[in-house]
């Protein structure tokens, strides 16, 4: 194994440029997370040092390629089940309970949009708290969510349903039981959940398409935002904005920052969750 | 009216037992840094007849907390290097710990979670008021440590009735203070503010500690008030505390960030992800400062 090593005014540097660039943020705790993932991609550029790698993001010819290798490399295998509790909960105690309250609504739907859902983990997510609260009588009517993504390879995974149990390490055991069905090493969705997601192929930047989603009540688009240019995030933002009913909330990244994109939305801080909402 | 059983709460404490009470050489530095006729001298030589504040006092001084590039080995250099102010603020800070002591395990009012969030606030409080360039000698940590400082002589005195409050919290879904008000009759703002006037605390920290809930009826100190606010607000978006408090806050809409934008404009332009982002490691060095106060020092001038 490698034994480069990150100084701390190197991971600052790293840390900030990668933060102009995508909007995703490495506070001072999750330095040897960077320093993990990153040395790697030393080892394959074979670079000697942290220093020339910074040189190669800031200066270089190459560096928008070698920038998208490292958003590669730094979001890796991050699509799990129940990922980044803190957001979910917001969701389930807070924001869902807070637009069901509203009184002006029209008429009795929930619309929620999984922007970049990867091969179904956040949709099927969303799902099952949305059971759960079914269940609880917190609604009665049927939730409608609409998941899609670019690869149509992912949307395929997605409507199979069926993940290795990697995927679930973070999913709570009554989920688990209640919401799956083990198989050898594979965990397959049921079809109740199943049913509670309607996939799509969408290329985020294809304004037509996009500009049909409408009067959606929560946006999750975490982790995507970081692979478009400058320009391409604040259309895509806008987009998003006006696709949402008034009150309505935007999920991004438990890392990602809307600052430099965006203050059309209201910042709303939940126990270590940012969410973003339409006034 | 809440005044009324204000005065009830304070006879009762009274009747009791003693309220508590800021270790002597803690009253005394507030009252020397106060006097113009006081050499600095004469303090260092006032702290250091305490081996076990002088002591924390140095070791907080060379900790991350204050960053000195230089080691600081006697009370008399820490007292040049950071200053009579900072040195002041640190002694109250650090003698709360020997005043009320951390009890773990508490099922109830768990006291080292309280500190845990009354320090981190201190400490975003700091970080705020770096930021914002408000030069403030360690008072705004001060007033962070101690800003609800009035709910452990609530959980100390009224223990009976503060298990309710918490209670009714949760059960209702209502802020704490509005609990206190409809069980105790009055709030820890209240009791809070009265024992720093007691313990002649100065008066732009028992402003703060009064106000912490209502930073729009601050008036000597309106900024250090608000910015006790917004770190406690800060520190419930981190989930530190003891409250479960899970409501979502609009830094923007509230009268701290108001109050303090129109003083300082650039706030407008603070990038609030990332300063959220960041809190974790400052809250740490919150956990430092409470470990060091809270520490039993072990001195030769002791055995």
């Amino acid at each position: 194994m490698s034994s480069l090593t990150l100084s701390d005014e190197k991971f600052k540097q790293i840390r900030d440029l990668i933060y102009e660039e995508s909007g995703m943020y490495f506070a001072n705790t999750k330095k040897y997370l960077l320093e993990n993932r990153l040395s790697k991609r030393l080892e394959e550029v074979q670079l000697s040092s942290f220093d020339e790698y910074y040189y190669l993001l800031k200066y270089s010819a190459k560096r928008k390629e070698e920038l998208s290798r490292l958003f590669d490399q730094v979001t890796i295998n991050e699509t799990s089940f129940f990922r980044d509790m803190p957001q979910l909960q917001a969701f389930e105690k807070e924001v869902i309970p807070e637009i069901l309250k509203r009184k002006d609504r029209g008429g009795q739907e929930l619309r929620i949009w999984s922007a970049g859902c990867s091969s179904g983990q956040e949709p099927y997510t969303l799902a099952m708290i949305l059971k759960e609260l079914m269940e609880t009588k917190a609604f009665k009517f049927v939730p409608e969510i609409m998941a899609n993504d670019i690869s149509g390879a992912m949307i395929l995974e997605a409507e199979r349903g069926v993940y290795m149990d990697y995927y679930l390490r973070n999913t709570p055991d009554y989920y688990k039981s209640k919401y799956f069905t083990h198989k050898g090493e594979t965990y397959i969705i049921s079809d109740a959940i199943k049913l509670m997601v309607k996939f799509s192929i969408m290329n985020l930047l294809d304004e037509e398409k996009v500009g049909t989603m409408k009067n959606i009540d929560v946006i999750f688009c975490r982790n995507v935002l970081i692979y478009f240019a400058e320009e391409a995030k604040k259309k895509l933002i806008e987009t998003f904005y006006e696709a949402l009913k008034p009150g309505g909330y935007l999920f991004i990244g438990h890392s990602e920052s809307l600052h430099s994109i965006s203050r059309a939305f209201k910042l709303m801080l939940f126990p270590n969750a940012i969410v973003y909402k339409k006034e | 009216m809440g005044n009324d059983r204000l005065e009830e709460v304070k006879d009762r404490i009274q009747r009791i037992g003693n309220l508590p009470t800021l270790p002597k050489v803690a009253t005394e530095v507030i009252s020397m840094v106060g006097d113009p006729d006081v050499s600095m001298k004469e303090i260092a030589s006032v702290i250091s007849k305490d081996p076990s504040l002088s002591a924390k006092i140095l070791k907080v001084a060379n900790s991350a907390f204050y960053g000195l590039s230089q080691r600081v080995a006697s009370i008399q250099l820490a007292l040049v290097i950071l200053g009579l102010s900072r040195i002041k603020n640190l002694v109250i800070g650090i003698s709360v710990f020997s005043t009320f002591p951390i009890k773990p395990g508490q099922p109830t009012f768990d006291r080292e979670k309280f500190w845990e969030h009354s320090a981190g606030c201190g400490q975003i409080a700091k970080i705020l008021a770096d930021l914002l360039k408000c030069e403030m000698d360690g008072e705004e940590f001060v007033a962070g440590l101690l800003h609800d400082i009035g709910k452990i002589v609530l959980d100390q005195f009224f223990h009976d009735q503060f298990v309710k409050v918490i209670d009714l919290t949760f059960e209702k879904d209502i802020p704490m203070i509005e609990a206190e008000e409809e069980v105790v009759g009055t709030t820890h703002a209240e009791i809070g503010s009265w024992l720093a006037e007691e313990w002649k605390l100065p008066l732009s920290l028992v402003e703060a500690i009064t106000h912490h809930h209502s930073p729009q009826e601050a008036v000597l100190n309106p900024i250090l008030t608000s910015i006790v606010r917004l770190s406690d607000l800060f520190c419930k978006a981190k989930g530190i505390g003891f409250s479960g408090d899970t409501k979502g806050i609009a830094i923007s809409d509230r009268i701290a960030w108001k109050t303090l934008k129109s003083a300082k404009p650039d706030l407008e332009d603070l990038d609030v992800e990332r300063f959220v982002f960041d809190l974790d490691a400052e809250i740490e060095k919150a956990k430092d400062f409470i470990r060091i106060s809270s520490e039993r020092v072990q001195t030769k001038e002791k055995v």
